[in-house]
């Protein structure tokens, strides 16, 4: 195959996907933690549900909380299923999740 | 021949070795040099396929870029493919942007996987793709280009930083290049593709997030049950990710062993049959160390019917024989198999795809057609 010759040099082409990237804006915060549901999300890896039962004790000992909802992801290598992040957005208003390792 | 306006971004160099430093630079390698992607070589690699270079072919995570035909061709002739090879790399990268691979995952992953890719049918003879000596060595252009395109796709498209995206701790050499043909001609038994529902004159990929392999050596057994008891051996032990998370295993016999099994009748379902029976650890070893959890390890992985109270009970490798993906490979000389684990029931499954590969003379200059 000959070589380019452009006179400037040789012309090449880019390699890497030339994405824009979308922006997502975080949730909004919660200003009062008392009176809200809260949820715990585990992602299934070794010792996120230890992690998780440490942070819920630490938080039901200073708040109060109406609802306490848990669930473990199937895969903490893929994405948490739609059905999953829409239930935990439907039930809580504060969600925790951990991941282990 | 129809030329197609090319959309990627240009950048210039003043010579090849200039190109060469300029992609190490940009992080565009995966460490060794790239042959410079002018409009002229990735022109001659698109019109392998004759298909609209803006084709996209999948989304390739973590950074979840789009995979044009045009991308993967700059790709390819970065990793040194001639055109011929093109149509495979882009089956290679539509298989791993399955849902079922979970490319997500096995880019990310900490663990050292990296997709296999296994090529079966009349494409192996037409490419040269190498099944038989040192096949999962150095020496093959097919073998390693096709092999080096898929991850520098991953690297470029799919943006697999290693330490960054790319979180593997180790990784393993596979993942400069890991593709292999099956030896289907030193099998006794039906390819690959075949099993999974695909005719014998088809030629198709197969991918499956693996570690690197694992020899097994048994030059003395003379039995299929001997031999295959080694294999066996081989695979049940406590630090590979099958033993406590499942997921699918390969199995790469070499023909002189397959040669000793299949003398005694055996058939490649008997092969898998016998593994999934000898694979196992009792429960008390399993218990001592490894990833064993407790409660999450038998919600999640360990089948029901094991006695979680008989710390005798025998924990097969994987959930059912047919996780085994039984290969034939290697060289005619010697008495070795290998053992590959995968990377565990992580939502990822082996994908197989058809190359859209005629087997005619015409492909063999890198003009084959859809």
């Amino acid at each position: 195959m000959a070589l380019e010759d452009t006179g400037t040099g040789l012309i090449l082409l880019e390699p890497v996907a030339e994405e824009e990237t979308e922006v997502h804006p975080l949730a909004l915060r919660v200003s009062e933690i008392n009176g809200k549901r809260i949820g715990f999300l585990d992602n299934s890896k070794e010792r996120a549900d230890e992690i998780l039962e440490v942070i819920e004790d630490l938080l039901t000992e200073r708040f109060e909380f109406t609802e306490v909802v848990r669930r473990r992801k199937r895969y903490y290598t893929k994405s948490a299923p739609p059905e999953l992040i829409e239930e935990l957005a439907e039930r809580c208003e504060l969600v925790v999740t951990a991941v282990g390792g | 021949m129809q030329t197609v306006a090319l959309r990627s971004r240009r950048i210039e160099a003043t010579d090849h070795l200039e190109a060469v430093e300029l992609f190490f630079s940009r992080g565009w390698t995966d460490g060794l040099p790239i042959v410079p992607p002018t409009e002229e070589r990735v022109e001659a690699m698109l019109q392998a396929l004759d298909r609209d270079p803006g084709e996209i072919v999948g989304i390739l995570a973590p950074r979840y870029g789009k995979a044009t035909l045009e991308k993967i061709a700059i790709n390819a002739v970065m990793a040194g493919c001639q055109p011929a090879h093109f149509p495979v790399v882009v089956v290679a990268i539509e298989a791993i942007a399955d849902d079922e691979f979970n490319l997500n995952g096995v880019q990310s992953t900490t663990h050292v996987a990296a997709p296999l890719l296994i090529i079966n049918g009349p494409v192996r003879h037409a490419l040269e793709i190498n099944a038989g000596a040192n096949c999962f060595g150095q020496g093959f252009r097919a073998n390693a280009t096709i092999g080096r395109a898929v991850r520098l796709c991953m690297i470029n498209i799919g943006g697999g930083v290693p330490g960054v995206t790319d979180k593997a701790t180790f990784g393993h050499p596979g993942k400069y290049t890991y593709c292999v043909a099956e030896n289907e001609e030193a099998s006794p038994w039906e390819p690959l593709h075949v099993e999974r529902d695909f005719r014998p004159d088809q030629s198709t990929v197969t991918v499956f997030a693996a570690e690197a392999p694992h020899n097994v050596s048994d030059h003395t057994s003379r039995s299929a049950r001997g031999v295959l008891t080694t294999v066996a051996d081989t695979m049940a032990t406590m630090g590979n990710n099958n033993m406590y998370k499942r997921g699918e295993m390969g199995v790469v016999i070499g023909p002189e062993h397959a040669a000793t099994i299949a003398a005694e009748g055996w058939s490649k379902q008997d092969v898998k049959a016998f593994l999934f029976q000898e694979a196992r650890r009792p429960l008390g070893d399993l218990t001592r160390g490894g990833e064993y959890y407790g409660e999450v390890t038998w919600e999640k992985y360990w089948p029901r019917w094991i006695d979680r109270n008989d710390p005798s009970a025998l924990i097969p490798v994987v959930d059912n024989p047919e996780d085994f993906l039984v290969i034939v490979a290697g060289g005619s000389a010697g008495r070795f198999s290998l053992v590959i684990p995968g990377w565990g029931d992580h939502g990822t499954r082996a994908v197989t795809k058809v190359i859209p590969f005629q087997d005619s003379n015409e492909c063999r200059d890198g003009t084959c057609k859809a």
